[in-house]
């Protein structure tokens, strides 16, 4: 029986979910989003929102784990209860709202278009033009509905959209505002004629999504959030 | 920081080669046992093993992979009631076990029907028994016709290891996924990535032709 057990242990990476206490927090995210997320050589998360987030899980008590998942599987994983929380420059929007909720707004940011200096585009001109964008990000629907001519490429890595930029298979990448900064300040040596435009009217608040149903943890959240930032 | 990426695509030799082992162990039990079905004197049994290897056979590695992994998790999660997943790392190993399996399967019933039916029927008139025949007449000289072919498509169970990157494990090709982004070089974190599978396809290759010297 021992035996038979110890096989379904192994076998079943979530046997440990079942029975968890609401302090446990399993967080996921697609960590190729630096600033916002990275995953260094070992394989672990961190990042500017990791970093945020595992402060106020000290501070609140709480024993928060960190992983990294393909985009295209965070919400599912999250509404099967693989995960706990997502995050990673997730922006808040009513569409995310009517299947996750959020906590409160960890920063607001805008978004930018990059592009080559000698090549430039602005954000009414972006017709025939091949873009680059993340895969599941928010404002491409705008974007089909202010520059429907656009030929819009969504990638499962913003980093690839920005390796493509660089091969100059792109005209250029719509990113949120901080990506696109640390994609210039970190590549200034080598891609130095690379310029950004934010957009005039988008403006984004990222947060951390939970499950509907999961008000426990969403609660213990924003308590430890609120002890740790919003102290006067 | 290139070393540090460099070193940890290094790493996932180890997830590779295992989950290579493993696939190859499983493939060897699941082709006996389809071997054992189609060559059973029973109709069913015959049919049964027809159609696992077909349906195995006739699947994408992808969509088996895929179907394994999602599949089962779903299936588990409902009779739970909880979220429970396989892990991705055994998930890997049934679907291109599977896949092992019913090719292996085919390639040793074709090397057992390269066995001239003179010998068995001289085994025959000495007076050998059908079981006799099989393990010290047919077998090894079947399994010796079939040993290129189980080495090509071990190769194959090899290179297919890098599908199950797909489902999240952290084998050679999904770390130098990660590193060829993360670093901006593609080309060298690839090209470190070839050279693993080349080591281990070259190991493979000399194991191969020992084991076909010794048989």
């Amino acid at each position: 029986m021992n035996i038979l057990s110890a096989f379904f242990t192994l076998f079943l990476s979530c046997a440990f979910a079942w029975g968890r206490p609401v302090t446990d927090f399993r967080f996921a995210s697609e960590a190729t989003y630096p600033p916002f997320v990275i995953l260094d050589a070992k394989g672990h998360v961190g990042g500017d929102e990791t970093d945020m987030i595992r402060k106020a899980c000290d501070q609140g008590g709480l024993q928060c784990s960190f992983s990294h998942a393909p985009w295209d599987t965070l919400l599912a994983g999250l509404r099967m209860g693989k995960f706990d929380a997502i995050y990673g420059g997730l922006a808040i929007t009513p569409e995310r709202k009517r299947h996750v909720t959020f906590s409160e707004p960890m920063h607001t940011s805008n978004v930018s278009l990059v592009f080559p200096c000698h090549q430039p585009l602005s954000w009414h001109d972006l017709a025939m033009q091949h873009v680059g964008l993340q895969q599941g990000v928010t404002f491409l629907t705008h974007l089909k509905a202010e520059s429907p001519a656009a030929q819009l490429h969504t990638y499962d890595s913003i980093q690839q959209a920005f390796l493509d930029l660089g091969y100059q298979r792109l005209a250029g990448v719509v990113v949120d505002a901080p990506v696109a900064q640390h994609w210039l300040d970190r590549t200034s040596d080598h891609h130095d004629n690379f310029c950004q435009m934010h957009h005039p009217e988008i403006t984004q608040n990222y947060g951390v999504a939970f499950r509907p149903q999961d008000t426990q943890r969403l609660m213990l959240f924003n308590k430890a959030w609120q002890k740790v930032f919003h102290q006067p | 920081m290139m070393g540090a990426y460099a070193l940890n695509i290094m790493q996932g030799l180890g997830y590779t080669m295992a989950l290579f082992m493993l696939s190859v162990m499983l493939g060897a039990v699941i082709s006996l046992m389809l071997l054992w079905g189609s060559m059973s004197p029973h109709p069913t049994r015959q049919k049964a093993a027809w159609l696992c290897g077909a349906v195995i056979r006739g699947l994408p590695e992808l969509v088996l992979i895929y179907m394994v992994y999602f599949g089962i998790t779903a299936l588990l999660t409902s009779w739970y009631g909880d979220y429970t997943e396989i892990h991705p790392f055994w998930a890997g190993v049934l679907a291109l076990g599977a896949l092992f399996g019913a090719y292996a399967s085919q390639v040793l019933r074709s090397g057992l029907q390269a066995v001239t039916t003179g010998q068995v029927q001289v085994a025959t008139t000495l007076g050998l028994s059908p079981q006799h025949i099989f393990w010290h007449v047919t077998w090894p000289q079947g399994l010796r016709f079939a040993l290129p072919g189980l080495g090509n498509l071990a190769l194959i169970t090899l290179k297919d290891t890098a599908l199950v990157s797909l489902i999240g494990v952290a084998d050679i090709t999904y770390r130098a996924q990660i590193a060829a982004i993360q670093t901006e070089r593609p080309l060298l974190c690839y090209a470190i990535a070839a050279l693993l599978y080349g080591f281990c396809t070259v190991c493979l290759g000399f194991t191969g032709r020992r084991l076909a010297h010794v048989l």
